[in-house]
């Protein structure tokens, strides 16, 4: 990544792209897209993150983090052509961090792979909202109505998984 | 100092994806002022990282990765320019919220709802599917609004001065968030005028006496 990022590294980038290419061609298909319009979804993604490779700050989101954010925002556009605003660092009325804590952010990186392992051992009916949510971009409410569930259930089924994870990070972090 | 914070169901909703665009910028705008609340989305995006990454990978077609080297040249299309604002609008509208303002708060057309109170609704998207509605809300100090309570959600960002209400004192930075169980009466803080992002995705139901005033938040 900081290849591409600091060197405009095209073979950097290329193993970029073998890497999550069939992920997010996966991730675009989850909407129902048609393949051609799921490899243009694909494309148009990847070439943000090319595009934007030297703001990347691995200290504040890992990479496949990045291109979720990146490939989240060109759903939304294209699916529900809806806008997605964005925070800008540099926006005068940006109130920043009260200080950078490098041990977060070093916590952070080493926990994207121990948050997978999580979201794996998450029993089905939480891990069936998750991916409601995060692939299908349903609001809580709208999955509620989706399963015919009262939103109540919803909120608290998605509060145990999350909390969930977070104990299964914690945990990590201590015995590592 | 932020005290009111969006829930985490909203913060969940807009990490995942599933905000219409209206609350969206209600968000995007709270986040810009609120440095608990990205570190909050920041985690809930690392989820959507790790979803993203454990999909069963799918076959890219024949030719895909040339396809993409070949438009990496590619110039971006341009990005219409937005105005340059005065140093008010920049200090008081964050930018989520100020690029789709466009304009500087002094050239903002005011209409004013009930005496003291001035609205001005924002062009969304898909403002219409819920009957969503975007709007500034400016208050002279000690005006209040009727009591009244919502058929569905309400959030308000305040972005200057403040109000108080049943359920609290608000300042900027602040989300006050109702549903039908409240009715509440705010009333503008004592000072300078209180400048408010307000989101509706239905009509407010007045609880009072005032029927004239359903109109209030819809124009
Ligand atoms: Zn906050």
């Amino acid at each position: 990544m900081r290849a591409v990022g600091e060197r405009r590294d095209r073979d950097a980038f290329a193993t970029l792209f073998r890497h999550f290419a069939p992920r997010l061609q996966a991730f675009m298909r989850r909407l129902g897209s048609a393949d051609d319009q799921a490899e243009e979804l694909v494309q148009e993604t990847m070439l943000m993150v090319w595009r934007r490779a030297e703001s990347f700050d691995p200290a504040r989101a890992g990479v496949r983090t990045w291109i979720y954010q990146i490939a989240r925002n060109k759903r939304i556009d294209s699916f529900r052509r809806r806008g997605r605003p964005e925070v800008d660092v540099n926006d005068p009325a940006f109130v920043p961090d009260p200080e950078p804590s490098a041990v977060d952010r070093l916590e952070a990186e080493q926990s994207a792979e121990q948050l997978r392992v999580a979201l794996q051992a998450l029993p089905r009916e939480q891990a069936d909202l998750l991916h409601m949510a995060y692939f299908e971009h349903r609001s809580q409410s709208e999955i509620g109505v989706a399963l015919g569930l009262p939103l109540g259930t919803v909120k608290s089924r998605t509060r145990l998984a999350l909390e969930r994870l977070r104990r299964h990070l914690q945990q990590a972090n201590e015995h590592s | 100092m932020t005290i009111s914070h969006p829930t985490d169901t909203l913060l969940l909703d807009y990490a995942a994806g599933g905000l219409a665009e209206a609350m969206s910028v209600l968000v995007a705008s709270h986040l810009a002022l609120c440095p608990a609340c990205r570190r909050a989305v920041d985690g809930l995006d690392a989820i959507g990282g790790a979803l993203l990454a454990d999909l069963p990978r799918e076959q890219v077609a024949e030719g895909a990765l040339d396809r993409m080297l070949a438009r990496l040249d590619e110039m971006p299309a341009p990005i219409p320019p937005l105005p340059s604002f005065d140093g008010e609008t920049l200090r008081v509208l964050p930018a989520p919220l100020r690029s789709y303002i466009g304009r500087n708060l002094a050239e903002v057309e005011w209409r004013r709802l009930v005496p003291g109170i001035e609205q001005y609704k924002l062009p969304v998207a898909d403002g219409g599917e819920l009957g969503a509605t975007a709007e500034l809300l400016r208050f002279r100090p000690g005006a209040k609004v009727p009591r009244h309570t919502h058929v569905g959600e309400e959030a308000i960002l305040v972005l200057q001065g403040g109000f108080t209400d049943e359920t609290g004192h608000y300042v900027r930075g602040d989300v006050a968030q109702g549903d039908e169980t409240v009715t509440h009466r705010p009333v503008g803080d004592p000072g300078e005028p209180c400048i408010c992002f307000a989101v509706l995705d239905e009509p407010v139901r007045l609880t009072g006496p005032l029927g004239w005033a359903q109109k209030l938040f819809r124009g």
